[in-house]
């Protein structure tokens, strides 16, 4: 039988006020003055505690995302971790997600160049490509082997950046969530690949919401197996899943700031799903705080997911970060 | 969807070569921890505390317990020191209060575990339970040798991470409470690659706190 707590024999001496969660402005640059000169575009760039972003695609798609910083970060006065992107062409768009390793101390820059550099690898490669006339299993192939040097490369991008600077690499170390949809003219196929934690789903046209990459579960929370720069995160990157798209009716892309609230994805995806699609009257169980408002997929759809983004539950107060697409 | 934890163990010496100042100190020493940790509304959400003392016998003394309802308990130092005893009983707590993440539901985040012991083991068993805590790695452990009377190499047994307080002062103990309530605020972020063993980075040790190489 477990003891019961013991009774206070100690003069605990008066507790503290109930401390209320601050919202501090990040001290210093967001870039640092060591990697200016291997960043030049980072001298330029505007630091927001929030980013959204919405782009209407063809086909009836439409592109958003938005990245928040959490209260622990507002708290503590630090900058927000995580970094999203998101690229269209004629034949293709592409949705990046990716999450600064809170124990590093440029996961912010890790973050923000791996979105940047997986934009413009896959959008290269993606650009002017002529799709082969072949059957779909060997599409997937030929998509897959298209996108994997590509991925490898934006991480080499990353490591290079660390050795260009003299920092070390795992200084920059983040997760990174890559999706791209692509419409041949044999069929349109969605590709993932996944290093590190969060997760991507797709809703299918019969309701169900399916996870796609393979997440990165460990034993406790917080931990992660792999990141990006480490040795065997091109290993990972290059794990591509290809799926048919033709009953894809939405995509969606969250840092564990967003999945661990909604942890299972396999079981939460299809609520997750819904307040997106339809918004929010009431708050999901178990959050404390989840303030009413329209659906995410709108034509005002950055806006809102910036508010859905600000929920409120106990414990969970990393930065959070959601990339979705939606016809 | 539960709450996410970050528990957090103090295992106490409270053999009787701990007597006077320096129980009296670990005491007080809880009890700012406790009042540090309720200022933080990130440790209010999430760090749950637990003691667990060791002399004869180990002993539970709080079961892993939200800081918001913590109270810091009396210690009475007397007796050996059954260092054995008490690894035991931190595994078996582990077994019992930790949750490991599965398909279901998120884990805890890794336990926190400080080992504080100005002596040497008088028991046999502990070489065993000191093997199954580095074989397993359930939790960050820092072990604190205090004074000059504790075996670090039999700590070195038990974690990497031994700190050496050699001062037994109030002040010393005061020190390492903050220095432990500094190790809380900042665990519960993503931490390394799993393949470095997860460990936290710490935050530097107070003056008159060394690291044990």
């Amino acid at each position: 039988m477990r003891p019961e707590p013991a009774t206070s024999e100690v003069e605990p001496g008066a507790l503290p006020a109930a401390p209320a969660w601050l919202d501090r402005a990040p001290e210093g640059p967001w870039c640092p003055p060591e990697l200016r000169e291997a960043l030049p575009w980072a001298a330029a760039a505007d630091y927001a505690d929030l980013r959204t972003a919405l782009h209407p695609w063809r086909a009836g798609w439409t592109l958003v995302g938005a990245s928040r910083r959490g209260r622990l970060h507002a708290h503590r006065g630090e900058f927000r971790e995580d970094a999203f992107g998101i690229e269209t062409g004629e034949q293709f768009f592409l949705l990046v997600a990716a999450d600064g390793a809170g124990s590093c101390r440029l996961s912010r820059i890790g973050s923000e160049c791996a979105c940047r550099a997986v934009v413009r690898r896959l959008g290269a490669v993606l650009a002017d490509v002529v799709p082969p006339a072949m059957d779909s299993p060997a599409l997937h192939q030929w998509l897959a082997a298209l996108l994997a040097p590509a991925l490898s490369a934006a991480i080499q991008d990353v490591a290079e950046l660390a050795r260009a600077s003299g920092i070390d690499p795992r200084e920059f170390r983040t997760t990174l969530l890559t999706a791209v949809w692509f419409a041949s003219p044999a069929g349109e196929l969605l590709a993932v690949s996944q290093v590190g934690d969060g997760f991507i789903a797709a809703r299918r046209s019969d309701g169900r919401v399916e996870r796609l990459g393979a997440g990165d579960v460990s034993e406790f929370s917080g931990e992660v197996s792999c990141f990006v720069p480490d040795d065997g995160a091109s290993t990972r990157a290059q794990a591509i899943a290809v799926t048919d798209g033709a009953d894809v009716t939405a995509i969606l892309l969250g840092t564990d700031g967003v999945e661990d609230p909604f942890y299972p994805i396999e079981r939460h995806g299809a609520l997750l799903y819904s307040q997106l699609v339809g918004g929010v009257s009431e708050p999901a169980q178990h959050f404390q705080r989840q303030e009413s408002q329209g659906p995410v997929f709108a034509p005002d759809g950055d806006q809102q997911l910036a508010r859905w983004l600000g929920f409120e539950r106990r414990g969970e107060n990393d930065d959070r970060t959601l990339v979705a697409a939606w016809r | 969807m539960t709450v996410r934890r970050l528990p957090v163990y103090i295992l106490a010496d409270v053999s009787g070569s701990m007597q006077g100042t320096p129980i009296e100190s670990v005491k007080s020493g809880i009890s700012q921890l406790h009042r540090d940790l309720m200022s933080d509304p990130q440790a209010i959400e999430s760090a749950y505390l637990s003691i667990v003392t060791f002399a004869n016998t180990a002993e539970q003394v709080v079961p892993l317990t939200e800081v918001s309802l913590f109270n810091p308990p009396n210690l009475v130092a007397s007796g050996n020191t059954n260092f054995g005893d008490a690894l035991r009983l931190l595994l078996e707590c582990f077994e019992h209060e930790i949750v490991r993440t599965t398909p279901e539901q998120k884990g805890d985040w890794k336990p926190l575990v400080f080992i504080l012991s100005d002596g040497a083991p008088t028991d046999t068993a502990w070489p065993d339970y000191a093997q199954q805590l580095r074989n397993r790695r359930p939790a960050n452990i820092i072990a604190v040798a205090c004074g000059d009377q504790a075996d670090v190499n039999c700590l070195k047994q038990v974690t990497e991470v031994v700190i050496q307080m050699k001062d037994l002062s109030p002040d010393s103990f005061r020190a390492f409470f903050k220095f432990v309530s500094a190790s809380v605020r900042q665990t519960s972020a993503k931490v390394g690659a799993l393949a470095e063993g997860g460990a936290i980075t710490l935050p530097p040790p107070p003056p008159g706190i060394t690291i044990v190489p």
